[in-house]
């Protein structure tokens, strides 16, 4: 008897302990409060300006654009978000968005067609010099203004009517227009608050959001803390409280997810997929990412075509992909899969006696050896891990010796920009799902092109689909872009698409995993 | 009285005995002292012959056997690229190996001469000497270190791309070891010059060159050998510190800084990629940091226990 009251006391005692209420840090409630990892400072929450992903994460949570995207539906369908209907006219050359009624700023201002206008004003502004301005380019006279041809934004394309509606008028046909409203860039921005605090208008003190989250706390290079917005238009955030930390080391974070300290985290080191593919937490779903090397085509030798064919015939795709081993597709061709443009028969394809008599065409043999070639990555375990089976593969198939370099993100985009290596990482994820997205990359108007290459046909195959409605036709030109792209100039080694592995606690459900890697939580629910 | 010539003769066979061969005789006694040596003469044996004791190339990657723990095919395990440990293991002690003898010999060369010159001229050059000496001193070593590599490695030197870490290395190491051993040179030259043996020689007509070559730094020969055995697992030690850091040998090549920096980061889930290249250093170390003591007990008994 004496034992069975002690066991019920125990008991008592225990869940007494469980029931009351675990802080966690800033204060928050450990029940409501979902714990993640963004693994850096994003460099800055003004959407405008904003071009990588850490901070288009936050900007996701606390704004919202137009129209957003459909997960559910793995076409990739658009719903209303802040405009409640849209359609076309003039053959998709005409796009009219009707907002919503009655969504209201933190600050408790209504939403109103000016703020949208305004937002794309200031992408378009020489004076913001924003790297995504040339997403809106298809509006008509967009990019004139850009460039400062046109000094007077009411000459571009974008009008109120008299019904509050915004009328978008472009240089020519776009089927995927609204797609492009999905993405933070083309958010509504409030002119006075920006006019108000200047450079400071996203602190939190200042900032003007409407999103299902509100920013509450930004400690610098510690953590981000995000609060539901009660005063939200649509059905408010299920989970009180975001807290995402800034850990760069992925063995540090991950031991704190094992701790329970942190809810979700993502960037697993390849290495240790293996065991931690083991544990009932793990995830992962595929993404529109695409993984290359790009070639300096004016630094020798790599200025000769068949020297950049060679070395693009002397990776075995396949190997790197079954050293990841996280589910990775070998890419050789450029649209990845999951996109209509996937076309994985095209471009150079591994295949050493190729890879060898491109080599000696490019004039190099046992007694001309060809000379040593530098290979950049960001400092990263896997882009490293990467170059290094890459740098072995050159070595043992073509007898090509290669140089590994790698520099911190900032310095190494330095690099990029001012003189680039002979042969650099980059990786890009979907901004939206067109494969328009991926080959306009490459053009040679595009600022993420750092191989020096410009092709004028290529350049007007990408013009031409773009205007272009009929998927069948689009897909054709696109097909002849790839082909200049990846078997004839060969500027590029694609390597992989990409997969995203995640570890997600238990308590954690209906977390947002998606093809775009978008990061919407208002959805999540803790248990 | 024919009873004591016996034991005179056995007294001059003593004396007779020189300085190294009296100090081996103890050093020998020292059990520590020998299995170090040994050690580091096995190592220094693996290094040099390294191409044909490893079971593999440093390079050759197998994507088949990845991360593998210790089996019979790889005794110690396979990295992330499946490359064998264990040859990586022997391939990186040549780094390690190299530095401890050149940085050695270099600052052993450099230290002693400007040392010696400085202590037994004395005044101005003296003043002069010393304070460069001390300038490099209060520069902090590893920003030294850094710089000079930084600055070496920028001018290409060699093609071959070890030989070019090792040199840049070395440069950098031997520029901030060789002050110690000059001070301590000095205070030594100091000290032996105003020892009758000194003056003696100098009376006979013997100049300063010969005087220094021949009487003083075998006098002082202990303290120095000791003090540069002693500084060499230092040195070790900050190569692979500069190795980690990413500053030393460039992949594919191998030393024991860079296995350990690659094997840190999956710490968490292979262990063994970190346990080998430590326990080879450690073991390094200390086998250096023992010889030191015994060659210190063994030159000079008098010192026993004091440095």
């Amino acid at each position: 008897m004496f034992k069975l009251i002690t066991v019920a006391l125990t008991s008592l005692l225990l869940s007494v302990s469980c029931t009351k209420k675990q802080k966690t840090e800033y204060g928050l409630d450990h029940k409501e409060t979902l714990k993640i990892n963004i693994t850096t400072e994003p460099p800055t929450l003004d959407w405008s300006k904003s071009t990588d992903t850490t901070s288009a994460l936050i900007q996701d949570n606390i704004m919202e654009g137009l129209v957003d995207y459909n997960f559910d539906d793995p076409d990739l369908s658009l719903k209303p978000s802040l405009a409640k209907e849209w359609s076309s006219t003039n053959k998709e050359q005409t796009w009219t968005f009707t907002l919503r009624k009655g969504v209201k700023w933190t600050d408790g201002v209504e939403l109103t067609p000016q703020h949208v206008v305004d937002g794309w004003e200031r992408l378009l502004s020489p004076a913001t010099a924003s790297e995504y301005a040339y997403f809106l380019y298809g509006i008509k006279n967009a990019s004139k203004y850009n460039k400062g041809e046109i000094k007077d934004f009411k000459e571009v394309g974008v009008k109120i009517n008299d019904k509050g509606q915004i009328v978008v008028e472009l240089e020519g046909p776009q089927s995927y227009f609204p797609y492009l409203l999905t993405h933070h860039c083309t958010y509504p921005v409030r002119k006075d608050i920006i006019a108000k605090h200047g450079d400071r208008w996203t602190n939190p003190a200042n900032i003007v959001t409407l999103g299902a989250y509100n920013l509450k706390t930004w400690e610098h290079d510690k953590a981000i803390v995000l609060e539901r917005n009660e005063n939200y238009y649509g059905e408010k955030a299920k989970t009180k409280n975001i807290l995402a930390y800034m850990i760069k080391e992925a063995s540090t974070a991950i031991t704190l997810f094992e701790t329970g300290k942190l809810d979700v985290q993502g960037n697993l080191p390849s290495a240790e997929l293996k065991a931690l593919k083991k544990k009932p937490e793990f995830k992962q779903n595929g993404i529109l990412l695409l993984y290359y090397y790009g070639m300096n085509t004016t630094k020798p030798p790599l200025n000769n075509v068949n020297f950049r064919k060679a070395i693009s015939h002397a990776i075995n795709r396949d190997e790197i992909t079954t050293m990841l081993d996280g589910g990775q597709k070998p890419m050789t061709s450029w649209v990845p899969p999951g996109m209509f443009g996937f076309e994985p028969e095209k471009g150079t394809k591994f295949n050493p006696s190729k890879a060898k008599e491109f080599l000696a065409k490019a004039g190099y043999n046992e007694e001309n050896k060809p000379p040593k070639i530098e290979l950049a990555y960001n400092t990263n375990e896997d882009h490293k891990r990467i170059a290094e089976n890459v740098q072995a593969q050159l070595k043992k198939h073509l007898g090509v010796t290669v140089e590994i370099k790698n520099e911190e993100w900032k310095s190494y985009l330095g690099k990029l920009k001012s003189n680039t290596p002979h042969i650099y990482r980059m990786g890009w994820v979907a901004d939206f799902p067109d494969p328009d997205n991926f080959l306009n990359l490459m053009t040679s108007y595009s600022d993420n092109n750092h191989t020096n290459w410009g092709n004028p046909q290529f350049d007007t195959l990408i013009k031409k689909a773009v205007s272009v409605d009929k998927k069948e036709e689009r897909r054709e030109l696109y097909s002849k872009a790839q082909k200049i792209l990846t078997e004839q100039d060969v500027p590029v080694i694609p390597i992989y698409s990409g997969v995203s592995h995640l570890l997600i606690n238990k308590r954690v459900q209906n977390y947002p995993m998606n093809v775009m890697g978008r990061r919407k939580f208002k959805e999540v629910v803790l248990k | 009285m024919t009873t004591i010539a016996p034991t005179l003769q056995a007294d001059t066979a003593v004396a007779s005995k020189s300085l190294w061969q009296d100090s081996m005789s103890r050093l020998k006694k020292n059990k520590a002292a020998m299995i170090s040596l040994y050690f580091i003469i096995f190592l220094c044996f693996v290094s040099l012959f390294a191409k044909y004791i490893a079971p593999y190339s440093f390079e050759t990657q197998n994507m088949d056997a990845i991360l593998q723990g210790p089996s019979s095919k790889y005794w110690l395990g396979t990295d992330s690229l499946g490359r064998d440990l264990l040859s990586r293991l022997i391939y990186g002690a040549r780094m390690s190996m190299a530095v401890a003898i050149f940085t050695a010999i270099i600052s052993l060369v450099i230290g002693s001469v400007f040392g010696a010159i400085s202590g037994w001229f004395g005044g101005w050059v003296d003043r002069i000497m010393m304070r460069i000496v001390d300038m490099l001193f209060s520069i902090p070593s590893l920003v030294l270190l850094i710089l000079v590599k930084v600055i070496f490695d920028s001018l290409n030197l060699f093609e071959n791309p070890e030989l070019k870490a090792l040199t840049s290395t070395l440069m950098a190491l031997s520029l901030t070891s060789w002050v110690t051993l000059a001070r301590v040179v000095r205070g030594q030259v100091l000290q032996a010059k105003e020892m009758l043996y000194v003056e003696a020689a100098r009376s006979i007509g013997a100049g300063s060159a010969y005087t220094l070559w021949k009487h003083v730094i075998p006098n002082i020969i202990g303290p120095i050998v000791v003090l540069l055995t002693l500084q060499i697992p230092g040195n070790i030690l900050f190569e692979s510190f500069l190795a980690f850091l990413g500053l030393g040998l460039q992949p594919p090549f191998s030393s024991w800084g860079v296995l350990a920096n690659e094997g840190w980061s999956l710490m968490r889930s292979y262990p063994h990629l970190i346990i080998w290249p430590s326990v080879a250093m450690a073991l390094t170390l200390y086998a250096f940091s023992y010889l030191g003591d015994g060659l210190r007990d063994a030159l000079d008994p008098k010192m026993r226990g004091r440095m």
